[in-house]
């Protein structure tokens, strides 16, 4: 009975005292936080900016692998990173998703990846591909905007995803769909060159593959390096 | 077909470098120029610049050379303004015609402007009322936003801003013509002119609310209860703020209004904008950076009183005030939390980027307002501006003899935590007393600092120990206690607002302070500081 009345006296001491100091701070600023300037904006020190892009594939196809070049495309979804050197120059790395499909002529002499003819075939290549860039800004004073700039840069394409799709409707009026997937013929890694030129968050883009995505049987055939496009910021 | 796309798209990208850019110009002199300062002024800004000492012949109120401005029309691709006051013009022009205008031998500076568009901060609104009622808090809250500042002291001595000419720059003001808020101002024809900047009309019912609302807070009144102080004043209404986005040209259309104002003989520029991110850095809130501040400037120069609204802004990145708020003659208005007269969480802070006291003083940042048709309680220092506003030009009715800028220091002395001051609060909230009562009394102390071996207190009198009457003034009166440590240089630390529920207030170690940090106190209207170590 003692211990317990004791306790109770202590706690009620305690409360008495904690109530004795509490302030209730209603506001309270510290200066040395409050009056840091935030580094990151679109012409801040840093900036971060997530992109969808679309494009059109250009280029010449091979005899016997040609390209429909009206339906191929590709198109995707990354971040970009930018980090600023001065008014003028920039540079940054970046992060893409990208899907690329390139439709296949279906014609007699049709050798690529094999003689079958079909309604409609593709081949896809879903990659991620970093990169990194240099930017050069063409209106110094543009304030915290992206401006007017273009880009030069390069990327490495890691194809993680290779796939030949075959359609074609069969003869009860069905479709039939066949999917063939890691193309022995393809190669997993490549190398691209891109170039921007942007206005704010909408930029054309082009993109030329340096080095080839076909190995093997056929390695000596050549799929067109060159896409041509539009990106989009989100912010 | 694809090929056409792509020829088209990058034409559309192309598009923009290749367009004209938007450039303010600034001329070299006015050379040849005539200027008839009674052909120009209203009477009554002679009068009042008479009064005040300014000059009526001074260069910056001649006309821009028109042989400058004809030089540039034929070169540049299309003009938007001009200005006497800055002694240029703001042109669209491309490259190759803005390498032809520099070379002509007037042209003293070229800026480029900014003439993209951004869309505008919004003012974060509660609920609608009819006009026929308004519920217990939001009464409660319309009779602060008057009150708090003794606005009752002015009205018990007639004075309503009589005298006083306010131009207020907006969004437009719907419902003005009709809004039973404005009976009076209507009744009494105190609305003596109105321009739409944007449209190039008289008709300023077009466009967002929000200068509907300002001016409620200005000399609206609710049935028979006043919104603003200023219900006896003289208005001109101008248009010069898109309500959803924000180009360059608001800055354009709003130093067209303050020469337009200055024409008319206002004495009160009232604006409730603010210019911040993307269109500027906050290192360019330093008070000359922005067309609109050094438009305020020359405001103030002229004899106006421009006030200003600080800006939304604090919670965000920005944090600051903005353009205007940020130049040296802008009183710029804060926003306190009604009823608890600290600062508003969105109210944006000072300094300015070059370190200069703002916001110089605060008022509520939540009120009830006017509507294109009904009223409601909105929030931002879009509204504490006005408040002020109202409060200003009752205050210079008392006393006509005072410039604007002594009208300015005048403000800031009768708030009620002059001369404490922080970043949040400027000097506080103006008081009406300051000047209906021609016997103001010193306070006397209302605390005491308390130091005993390495612990600091703070100590409450005997007298402020306790609130006598709570709700004497029908709502509970706020206790708060400010305070402020400055390191031995004199610079800000932090401040902070603590609410007074027991004697020994503040309670710290002296290990807490740096040597030679000072500790500022503000309670109860008296202000004491002490360097604890």
């Amino acid at each position: 009975m003692l211990v317990r009345t004791a306790i109770v006296t202590l706690f009620l001491c305690l409360l008495v005292s904690v109530n004795a100091h509490s302030q209730t701070v209603v506001m309270h600023i510290d200066r040395g936080t409050d009056s840091l300037i935030s580094e990151v904006g679109p012409n801040a020190k840093r900036f971060y900016q997530f992109l969808a892009h679309g494009a059109f594939v250009l280029g010449k196809d091979d005899v016997g692998a040609g390209i429909q070049f009206e339906t191929s495309f590709e198109s995707g979804l990354g971040i970009r990173a930018k980090r600023k050197l001065n008014k003028v120059f920039a540079f940054g790395w970046e992060l893409n998703y990208n899907h690329r499909r390139f439709y296949l002529d279906q014609k007699s002499g049709k050798q690529f990846p094999d003689t079958i003819l079909h309604d409609k075939a593709f081949l896809s290549f879903d990659a991620l591909r970093p990169g990194i860039y240099f930017r050069i800004n063409m209106d110094p004073s543009r304030a915290n905007h992206l401006g007017y700039f273009i880009d030069l840069g390069t990327q490495l394409e890691w194809n993680f995803l290779t796939r030949y799709v075959t359609k074609d409707e069969l003869a009860d009026g069905s479709f039939s769909k066949d999917m063939i997937r890691k193309l022995p013929y393809t190669n997993k890694l490549a190398g691209s060159a891109v170039g921007r030129i942007g206005v704010r968050r909408l930029a054309g883009y082009v993109s030329w593959r340096y080095t080839d995505l076909l190995k093997g049987q056929h390695s000596n055939r050549t799929i067109p390096p060159l896409t041509a496009g539009i990106e989009f910021g989100f912010n | 077909m694809k090929f056409t796309v792509l020829f088209f798209f990058c034409l559309l990208l192309y598009l923009p470098l290749m367009a004209a850019e938007k450039y303010w110009l600034s001329f070299t002199d006015k050379k040849e120029v005539c200027f008839s300062p009674a052909d120009y002024f209203s009477e009554r800004t002679i009068r009042q610049r008479l009064q005040q000492g300014i000059s009526l012949s001074d260069s910056s109120d001649f006309p821009i050379n028109s042989s400058y401005r004809d030089a540039v029309y034929a070169l540049a691709d299309s003009v938007t303004g001009e200005s006497r006051w800055l002694n240029g013009m703001a042109v669209f022009a491309s490259g190759q015609q803005i390498d032809a205008i520099r070379k002509l031998p007037f042209i003293k500076e070229i800026h480029k402007m900014i003439a993209r568009v951004e869309l505008a901060g919004e003012e974060v609104l509660a609920s609608t009322v009819e006009f026929s009622f308004l519920n217990t808090g939001a009464r409660t809250l319309l009779k602060y936003q008057t009150e708090r500042m003794q606005g009752p002291l002015f009205g018990q001595t007639n004075i309503h801003g009589k005298g006083i000419r306010v131009a207020v720059f907006d969004t437009g003001f719907p419902g003005v013509n009709a809004h039973p808020a404005f009976e009076h101002l209507r009744k009494n024809k105190s609305i003596i002119a109105t321009y739409d900047f944007i449209r190039k009309k008289e008709d300023v019912s077009k466009g967002h609310w929000h200068g509907t609302a300002t001016l409620s807070c200005i000399a609206g009144m609710y049935d028979t209860i006043p919104m603003g102080m200023a219900t006896g004043a003289e208005f001109l209404l101008a248009r010069t703020e898109y309500a959803t986005r924000e180009p360059f040209a608001e800055e354009e259309y709003w130093l067209a209004a303050a020469e337009w104002a200055d024409r008319h003989g206002v004495n009160i520029i009232s604006s409730s904008l603010g210019y911040t991110n993307p269109r500027y850095f906050r290192s360019d809130m330093n008070g000359h950076t922005s067309l609109v501040s050094r438009a305020a400037t020359m405001a103030a120069l002229k004899g106006i009183l421009v006030v200003n609204a600080a800006g939304n802004e604090a919670a965000d990145d920005w944090h600051i005030i903005g353009a205007p708020a940020d130049a040296d003659s802008v009183l710029a208005v804060g926003g306190t939390e009604p009823l608890r007269d600290f600062h508003i969480y969105f109210s944006s802070l000072g300094p300015t980027y070059d370190g200069r006291l703002k916001p110089n003083v605060c008022a509520t940042g939540r009120a009830v307002v006017a509507k294109e048709n009904g009223f409601t309680i909105a929030e931002g220092t879009s509204f504490s501006a006005p408040l002020v506003t109202g409060f200003a030009a009752a205050a210079w009715q008392t006393n006509r003899s005072v410039s604007n800028m002594e009208l300015f220091r005048l403000l800031e002395s009768s708030s009620h935590l002059y001369p404490y001051f922080d970043y949040a609060h400027g000097f506080g909230i103006p008081q009406a007393s300051f000047f209906t009562d021609t016997n103001r009394l010193n306070r006397e102390p209302t605390f005491d600092f308390v130091i005993i071996n390495n612990e600091f207190k703070v100590v409450l009198r005997e007298a402020y120990s306790y609130v006598a009457d709570e709700y004497a003034m029908g709502y509970k009166p706020v206790r708060n206690l400010y305070f402020k440590i400055e390191n031995s240089k004199g610079e800000m630390l932090s401040y902070s607002v603590l609410l007074a529920e027991q004697k020994e207030v503040l309670h710290k170690f002296t290990d807490d302070f740096n040597p030679g940090d000072r500790i500022t106190i503000h309670f109860e209207g008296y202000t004491q500081s002490l360097v604890p170590r």
